[in-house]
């Protein structure tokens, strides 16, 4: 995008404005920008748009096969180049690929309440298999399992 | 250039001890409604209807009926940066060809499309991670009641963006360490915060660089930790800074202290005596004074007179006070005016 005042560099300064009854978008360039006094000392704008890079760095690599959202047409390929999601849907619709890229900037892949769930339906089901084995007397597997139920409430 | 009045108003969410650590704190939510595209992915009648949506919806929560309602599109390049001084709305939001609004109260405030749909955020003074997270808190259930935000079991709020995923929660606090970067240690403070998952940045957040001393810390982990979590771990990063603020101010007074009474005592008098001044050199002055004042030097500044002196000299400031577009070197004029008249 070339920038509207000069209409040389590239556009890196966006803004809509109100003129003579209608919305116009603005895009103008850095130097243009500082002529108008966007950037002060307190004012930096973001160039490189880097941590949109970034997260495309950390996500898959762009082997795996294209998606598309069904809901707004975001495709990861786009996703992998902005690192934005487009609507709530692509969350469901990239999870596979969210969850590493989740994993590398949080250190976790899920949210904290729904990791204590998932814990919680694990306890629950070797409750079960420990009710199995003592049911039919097998203590040797009961044992172990109440050693992996007894861990898995120590990681709380 | 329509907040004239405003211009003049002081910041109520400053600490006005003058030598504390810690000058705010800022409680942020990210929330998206649900059925709608990320402000990125909609088209400006989406994004329309978003902010008409949340501007009505707003209306009829209580506390929030008679807060401004700001057009971004409606308001000129100074108003914007206005904004931004006020720590009120960020670049992204005042800078972008998106349709964005801001609903703005006294020390809360609500941007709309900025990346995402809500960015609704809470100031307060001094060190108060814990209050300052309740009352936001309290804000956006109010809010989560009228509209239903996007979220889900697995990935908590859904954002526009990864890294405000699961809480949706940045909590920052502004810090004033001049001894830290005097005696050189603040490179292994900074270092070491970005090892705990902590970010530190400039004054006014998000790329913008350090300035005076002053450091925007906040938690960089929003996924996979719970909003006490949070608050408990700077709560426990505030305390480590201060112990090694204390550390190195000690160490600066027994060894250098001639040397830092001399600096204090010169930019007093610059203060009070400059015919122009930049903002640049100010934000380094004031620091000094707040270190002079933590020394217990006997300076005749209190902490609402340097607050004034910090925020409502800032350019954009000054620019919608005097109403007119204004060069540099007439702001820097009338900045050093302004610091002669606080000091009286």
């Amino acid at each position: 995008m070339i920038c509207d005042i000069c209409k040389v560099n590239p556009a890196s300064v966006h803004f809509t404005s109100f003129h003579g009854g209608a919305v116009t978008k603005m895009h103008i360039c850095h130097s243009c920008a500082v002529n108008m006094g966007v950037f002060d000392v307190n004012m930096q704008e973001k160039p490189f748009d880097i941590l949109g890079k970034f997260l495309s760095a950390l996500a898959l690599p762009g082997t795996v096969s294209d998606r598309e959202c069904r809901a707004c047409g975001k495709t990861l390929s786009e996703f992998r180049e902005d690192g934005k999601l487009g609507c709530p849907e692509c969350w469901e619709t990239f999870r596979e690929n969210l969850a590493p890229l989740l994993k590398k900037i949080h250190g976790h892949a899920l949210h904290k309440r729904s990791a204590e769930k998932t814990k919680d339906t694990r306890a629950s089901a070797l409750q079960k298999k420990l009710q199995e084995a003592i049911g039919r007397e097998d203590y040797e597997e009961a044992a172990k399992i109440r050693d992996r139920i007894k861990a898995l409430r120590c990681k709380k | 250039m329509i907040f004239s009045d405003l211009a003049s108003k002081s910041i109520r969410w400053q600490s006005s001890e003058p030598g504390s650590h810690f000058v705010s704190t800022r409680v942020r939510f990210a929330r998206n409604l649900k059925d709608h595209y990320f402000p990125n992915r909609a088209g400006a009648s989406e994004q329309l209807k978003v902010r008409k949506e949340v501007f009505e919806g707003v209306s009829g929560i209580p506390g929030w009926k008679d807060a401004a309602r700001l057009e971004l599109e409606e308001l000129d390049i100074v108003d914007r940066k206005f904004l931004i001084e006020r720590h009120l709305a960020s670049y992204d939001l005042v800078f972008t060809d998106r349709v964005a609004g801001l609903v703005m109260g006294d020390d809360a405030a609500i941007m709309v499309n900025e990346e995402d749909h809500l960015r609704i955020q809470v100031l307060s003074p001094g060190l108060s991670l814990e209050k300052t997270f309740e009352e936001a808190s309290a804000i956006e259930k109010k809010i989560r009641a009228a509209f239903g935000f996007a979220r889900n079991d697995d990935f908590g709020f859904l954002t526009a963006c990864p890294t405000n995923a699961g809480t949706g929660l940045r909590i920052s606090f502004l810090a004033h360490l001049p001894a830290l970067v005097l005696s050189g240690y603040i490179g292994e403070v900074i270092d070491s915060l970005a090892r705990v998952g902590v970010a530190s940045r400039g004054v006014y957040g998000e790329a913008t660089k350090p300035l005076g001393g002053f450091f925007q810390i906040s938690n960089q982990v929003t996924l996979g930790v719970s909003e006490k979590d949070i608050i408990e771990k700077l709560t426990a990063i505030s305390k480590q800074i201060e112990g090694a603020s204390d550390k190195a101010m000690d160490e600066l007074v027994s060894k250098r202290k001639t040397e830092l009474e001399d600096r204090i005592y010169r930019s007093y008098g610059i203060i009070q005596y400059a015919r122009r001044i930049s903002y640049e050199e100010l934000i380094s002055r004031i620091s000094d004074i707040r270190l002079g004042l933590s020394m217990g030097l006997a300076l005749p500044l209190g902490g609402d007179r340097l607050n004034d002196m910090l925020f409502l000299s800032q350019p954009a400031h000054i620019e919608e006070r005097n109403g007119a577009p204004i060069s540099a070197d007439e702001r820097d004029e009338k900045r050093a005016g302004f610091l002669r008249e606080i000091m009286g």
